[in-house]
């Protein structure tokens, strides 16, 4: 008879063996959480043994898989270098976020000459200055004071009308 | 593969025995003054079978030596359980063999613990191992289905790797190790018992075992005494079931042990004063099954379950479903369950707290059968060096992996110095 034949004992419905544990359920959760830990523990990879085993150091399957894992990932790896080694002579050099984006016109036209962006994306819209209001004519002091800060000699023009991009 | 029982029973049929092994739990040799009449045990397989029980496995002493030990494997057989034998090995003809198989013995395991010179000492008898080997032989020629089991202790453990060549060729399709534990002579010679920080070195070989078994279609079977949640622990267990770990003993929940005189325990393992439920010749076996000796495992997974422990056990993550490993073990050592200083895990903490478990026996056994003397449990670091009166201290150094490492080299002077 097979050795798998041993477990194929049929039960007599009323018989006292085997006892069923009190809480089933709790030896299940009991089980469940030796396997998580089990799992969490840091096991070492199984020990080199001295003098080696008879056959020539047989792997276990845990390590054998976690060996094909590794190759894949260096496989990965030696893919995505050599693309991107291949770039390095097709590209200028990247800084950080890829090669610098070629100078863009502005959406609304104006024709900034902004400095290249370095770390990635575009180039930031301009800002539109807020309105000046219209000075008030007032009338001279006698002792005006003195300016804190020299008047403009090219006050600042107001924004220009917007432009339909040609 | 895998081998799952349900409820079995382990019967030993006679104490009579005709090997002297050194490590022999019963002290096994003349048969016990009152061992059961053959009416007496079939009517025992009778209240087996009514149990529940599924398979017996008969054991001794030496299992053949009672006169009408075919008759009770009939009977067991007859009553629809399946029936195994345990057996020294000694002297099983082709006669014999082949009427073990008309008889209905479904699969017969051999003890085998060592190459021929570790065997034949252990054994206590110069050509056991001889005699075990033609036994295999006559068994399989018979057709009946062979394993082996094997003791691990300082003797046992290097020739590992070379019983597990030896039984595969002799046609072995499975293997039993247990540690061997200081009960009955064993306790006698604690010198061969392994220490707890010598498991970190006799794991890592099992689990190559246990690889080598898969490879080989041989179902490596840890017995209850291997363990406990250490890295190899699903490895070791795995041909006993997807995901199998070690949830706690079953002594009584699903095993019986039978002494040749009647007395039932919960385990055929388990110290005879402190685990009889009750003879078979003065109470029903229905009855015995009540008694607190056979069901103090049955509260497993309640807060009661874990109450006995103590020692570290009692503070491990896996308290509550270990419940202190395998109780024979735990008890053999201090008197009690509770606190098993075979674990694997256990030996694993201390070391990274860079300590080991020393065990030294303080009080002698008595000389009974199953019975057993008391351990004190000391720490140590684990890098203090070993004492140069415990020649036998086991390292892995020491595993003969080829017949070519000569014990010689591996272990000077091992059998001379316990001769």
């Amino acid at each position: 008879m097979p050795l798998r034949g041993i477990a194929m004992s049929i039960q007599e419905p009323d018989s006292q063996l085997p006892r069923k544990p009190e809480d089933l359920s709790e030896i299940r959760r009991l089980r469940r959480e030796a396997l998580e830990h089990l799992d969490a523990e840091e096991h070492p990879s199984p020990s080199v043994v001295y003098g080696g085993p008879a056959f020539g150091g047989r792997m276990t399957r845990r390590w054998t898989l976690r060996r094909i894992l590794l190759l894949i990932a260096a496989l990965l790896a030696g893919l995505g270098a050599t693309f991107f080694g291949l770039r390095r002579y097709r590209y200028p050099a990247p800084v950080y976020g890829g090669p610098p984006v070629p100078p863009q016109p502005n959406p609304d036209g104006s024709d900034d000459k902004k400095a290249a962006p370095v770390y990635g994306g575009p180039a930031p819209r301009p800002i539109p200055k807020p309105p000046i209001p219209p000075k008030k004519p007032t009338p001279a002091p006698d002792n005006p004071p003195a300016p804190q800060n020299p008047a403009p000699k090219n006050p600042p023009a107001q924004n220009p009308p917007a432009q339909a991009p040609q | 593969m895998t081998a799952i029982r349900q409820a079995y029973a382990v019967w030993e049929l006679t104490l009579q025995c005709n090997l002297g092994c050194i490590h022999c739990g019963s002290r096994a040799a003349a048969a016990r003054p009152e061992e059961l009449s053959t009416a007496e045990a079939l009517d025992l397989v009778r209240q087996l079978a009514e149990a529940g029980i599924t398979e017996i496995t008969l054991i001794g002493g030496e299992a053949y030596l009672r006169h009408d030990w075919l008759v009770i494997a009939k009977a067991i057989r007859q009553h629809g359980m399946h029936c195994t034998v345990t057996t020294g090995g000694y002297g099983i003809s082709a006669a014999t063999a082949a009427s073990m198989a008309d008889a209905g013995i479904e699969q017969v395991s051999i003890s085998i613990d060592g190459t021929r010179e570790t065997h034949d000492f252990l054994r206590g008898k110069p050509g056991s191992w001889d005699a075990c080997f033609r036994s295999l032989a006559n068994l399989r020629q018979s057709g009946i289905p062979l394993t082996c089991n094997s003791q691990i202790n300082r003797l046992s453990a290097p020739d590992l790797p070379l019983i597990y060549a030896d039984i595969l060729e002799a046609g072995c399709r499975a293997w039993q190790l247990a540690i061997t534990v200081p009960m009955g002579r064993a306790a006698d010679r604690p010198e061969i018992l392994l220490q707890p920080s010598e498991l970190l070195d006799l794991f890592p070989v099992l689990n190559e075992l246990a690889t080598w078994a898969h490879r080989d279609d041989l179902l490596f079977y840890p017995g209850n005494n291997i363990g406990y949640y250490g890295p190899y622990e699903r490895h070791l267990r795995s041909m006993q079931g997807d995901g199998a770990i070690w949830e706690g003993c079953q002594a009584g929940m699903n095993t019986l042990g039978i002494e040749a005189n009647g007395v039932i325990k919960g385990c055929p393992s388990l110290p005879t004063a402190a685990y009889t439920g009750g003879n078979i010749r003065e109470t029903p076996l229905r009855e015995i099954l009540s008694a607190p000796e056979l069901t103090f495992n049955a509260h497993q997974g309640t807060p009661d379950g874990a109450e006995h422990l103590w020692g570290f056990c009692r503070g491990c993550q896996y308290a509550k479903l270990c419940r202190g490993g395998c109780s024979w073990t735990a008890h053999v050592f201090f008197g009690q369950r509770g606190n098993n200083p075979y674990c694997h895990h256990r030996a694993l903490v201390y070391q990274r707290q860079g300590l080991r478990e020393r065990l030294t026996l303080e009080t002698p056994a008595s000389g009974e059968p199953f019975d057993h003397g008391k351990f004190a449990i000391a720490m140590e670091p684990v890098d203090a060096p070993w004492s140069a009166a415990d020649p036998l201290h086991f390292t892995s150094e020491k595993i003969r992996w080829s017949r070519t490492s000569a014990p010689s080299a591996s272990n000077p002077g091992m059998l001379p110095i316990l001769n």
